[in-house]
């Protein structure tokens, strides 16, 4: 059920609850305040009664039942002339239930009025005849020989009447009070639920996977923070989302890259194997093949290596210690091979660096053998190591041709190649750099590359010192 | 006649085509990269150009600016297999679309059959007295028409195909009956003595004892 509903039914209900309550309540006071009177009244009119029939059967010498009869009789007549229709009719009962005199209507049962001489004096009893009401009233007439009971039937009809029509009366009132406050009540909560449909259709389009679902509520209440709430909400998903994508985007890239790097050398070592696995080859040839065999199967161990090594790094399975830029630089020095280009490894002082020595040495090296596939002019290649304020800057700088300003954001991805395919020729599987920014994050630092072309590339970190 | 242009930045690649194409009388030129490529399209004819989707420079798809009013056909050889790019290439003109890696006879008998479908050879293969028409799979000697069995028509092709070469027995029945056949070399041995006597080479087709079979390259 919509909520609407419910909150206009709730007010109904407590509407209707209330009203009735109070409408009964007043009828019910008014009723009794009726009661009372006509009680008092009645009481009234059966004292005059009593006192007269005492009077009149006191007078009587003889106190048979006939002539109490005949009493009886006279003064109904009498009463019946005087009062007209105000006269109420009356029963005389003797010993044992006995009637003595009665012109009561037929329609009022003989049971009723033994029920109201045994309630006693006081108490008044209400019959229904079919439309008429009866308020029966039961006395004892006093200073007699014998007991005899004087029951009075008073028609309030009138009085009962007027509490139904009281009653029909405060119903319809209710009935138009219900119906229009529901009408009422409905506007209203469509108006305040107008925040939620619009919160509930909202968090559909999210669920659905739409994007850019945002709420507008300016009701200055719980709805309108939950509002914000949901549109915080949506931010995160939303971001969330977008990273997932990106990340499956770039595992997606991972994967074409990888195997179009496993393509090229399995095309060459199938082709020639199959080559050589078919039938004697002239001696030339075989050995190239063998040859070729050979270095894409290099290559291919060379991919797996530093694809593993990726991988471990990603992982973060690595030690940091205190390394000495010194012994750096000798690891460096001795990996490289002879007669390559001139390096310069600068250090101002002695220092010391937090770090894993074989992961700054590859990746002093990764830079080395990068600047060198950039073809500096001046054949030099400059390694850098100064204390800056926030840390030991380690910095490799050449002035080689530069990498293009659009490709820098993407050059760390694995297999990304500015060149599409030239720097295969020297070695390079488009793994380095990836490996350098991932070198750089595990020492805790970002992966800095200041390029511009035809000028030169310096590529740094910023290194932890590590206290002597 | 004129020769193909092999357009391929991996030089193991480029030599491995160039070997496979040699064995069959083509003659090849490499080039490494795109604007190489582009030198060589502008200057000489070819009949025919392999070329890489991938390379360092000018790429495959602009290469195909040039090739196109030269009206030579063209062979892509690429590494991706994506049904768009093969869509891609044979949308900018491509004749055919080899993907990387390729097995070697595949290459040769895409090659030489687009050779012949397009005229650039005679739709025949002429050996000595004997026509072979790999499309119609039918063969006949001096004119008269010779019938084989479609296992011996697929064996004097994978000879034909290597020709000059002597063939490892083992290499030859797998590569007629498949890995996962039941038969034996023995059959290798009776359906190479029916070929002979079939197509009368009794000194064309050589068995080389303990190695395998041998067709004599035509001189």
């Amino acid at each position: 059920m919509k909520f609407a509903y419910k909150l206009t039914l709730a007010i109904l209900s407590l509407l209707c609850a209330a009203l009735s309550f109070g409408g009964t309540w007043t009828i019910q006071q008014n009723f009794s305040q009726m009661q009372r009177d006509m009680i008092q009244q009645s009481s009234q009119q059966q004292l005059r009664d009593r006192y007269t029939l005492e009077t009149k059967f006191g007078e009587a010498e003889d106190s048979s039942t006939k002539t109490m009869d005949s009493l009886a009789e006279l003064y109904a007549e009498e009463e019946q002339v005087v009062m007209a229709d105000s006269a109420s009719p009356f029963s005389l009962f003797g010993e044992n239930g006995t009637v003595l005199y009665s012109n009561m209507p037929h329609t009022i049962p003989y049971s009723d009025q033994q029920a109201a001489i045994s309630a006693g004096e006081t108490k008044a009893r209400y019959i229904a005849v079919g439309e008429q009401y009866y308020l029966l009233l039961a006395t004892p007439l006093r200073g007699l020989d014998r007991p005899i009971w004087l029951v009075n039937a008073y028609d309030v009809s009138k009085q009962f009447q007027e509490r139904d029509r009281q009653i029909r009366q405060h119903l319809i009132l209710q009935g138009t009070a219900l119906v229009l406050t529901g009408a009422a009540a409905l506007c209203i909560s469509r108006i305040l639920t107008r925040s939620l449909k619009k919160l509930e259709s909202a968090s559909d389009a999210l669920s659905e996977g739409k994007t850019g679902v945002r709420v507008e509520i300016s009701s200055g209440d719980e709805l309108e923070r939950l509002g914000k709430t949901f549109n915080q909400m949506a931010d995160a998903i939303e971001t969330q989302f977008q990273m997932l994508q990106e990340e499956t985007n770039r595992q997606k890239r991972f994967v074409a890259a990888f195997t179009h790097e496993l393509k090229t050398p399995m095309t060459a070592i199938l082709g020639y194997s199959n080559m050589l696995r078919s039938g004697e080859q002239p001696a030339e040839r075989r050995r190239k093949a063998a040859d070729y065999i050979y270095r894409e199967s290099t290559r291919l161990e060379t991919l797996c290596q530093e694809l593993l090594l990726l991988l471990g790094l990603e992982k973060g399975e690595c030690q940091l210690k205190p390394t000495s830029i010194a012994a750096i630089y000798g690891d460096i020095r001795r990996s490289l091979p002879e007669n390559f280009l001139r390096i310069e490894l600068l250090c101002e002082e002695k220092i010391s660096v937090q770090g894993n020595r074989a992961l700054l040495v590859t990746w002093i090296r990764n830079l080395i053998l990068n600047a060198a596939a950039a073809e500096p002019k001046d054949r030099m290649v400059t390694v850098t190591c100064t204390r800056q304020s926030d840390g030991i800057r380690l910095c490799v700088e050449d002035h080689g041709k530069g990498i293009p300003e659009e490709e820098l954001s993407k050059i760390t991805e694995p297999f990304y190649r500015v060149e599409k395919s030239r720097t295969r020729e020297n070695g390079g599987n488009g793994l380095g750099l990836s490996i350098c920014s991932m070198i750089a994050q595990i020492h805790h630092s970002s992966f800095q590359i200041e390029s511009s072309l035809g000028i030169g590339t310096k590529v740094w970190i910023t290194l932890k010192e590590a206290k002597s | 006649m004129y020769p193909v242009l092999i357009v391929e930045d991996e030089r193991a690649i480029a030599d491995l085509i160039e070997m496979t194409l040699e064995d069959f009388g083509y003659v090849c030129v490499k080039a490494f990269d795109g604007e190489q490529a582009a030198d060589f399209i502008e200057k000489e004819k070819f009949d025919l150009i392999l070329l890489d989707v991938m390379l360092p420079g000018v790429d495959g798809f602009s290469l195909m600016e040039y090739i196109r009013p030269t009206e030579t056909p063209v062979i892509f050889l690429t590494a991706k297999s994506s049904v768009e790019d093969r869509v891609r290439g044979l949308r900018a003109g491509a004749y055919d679309y080899i993907v990387k890696p390729f097995a070697p006879d595949e290459l040769l008998a895409r090659v030489d059959g687009l050779m012949r479908h397009t005229g650039r050879r005679s739709r025949t293969i002429r050996l000595w007295d004997v026509e072979i028409n790999p499309d119609t799979r039918t063969v006949s000697k001096k004119g008269v028409p010779v019938s084989l069995t479609p296992r011996e028509f697929d064996l004097l092709m994978a000879l034909v195909l290597n020709r000059g070469i002597v063939l490892y027995r083992d290499v030859l029945f797998e590569r007629v009956w498949g890995l996962d056949s039941e038969a034996n070399t023995r059959t290798l041995d009776i359906h190479i003595s029916r070929l002979r006597k079939k197509l009368g080479w009794e000194h064309q087709l050589r068995s080389v004892p303990k190695i395998g079979y041998l067709l004599e390259a035509e001189r």
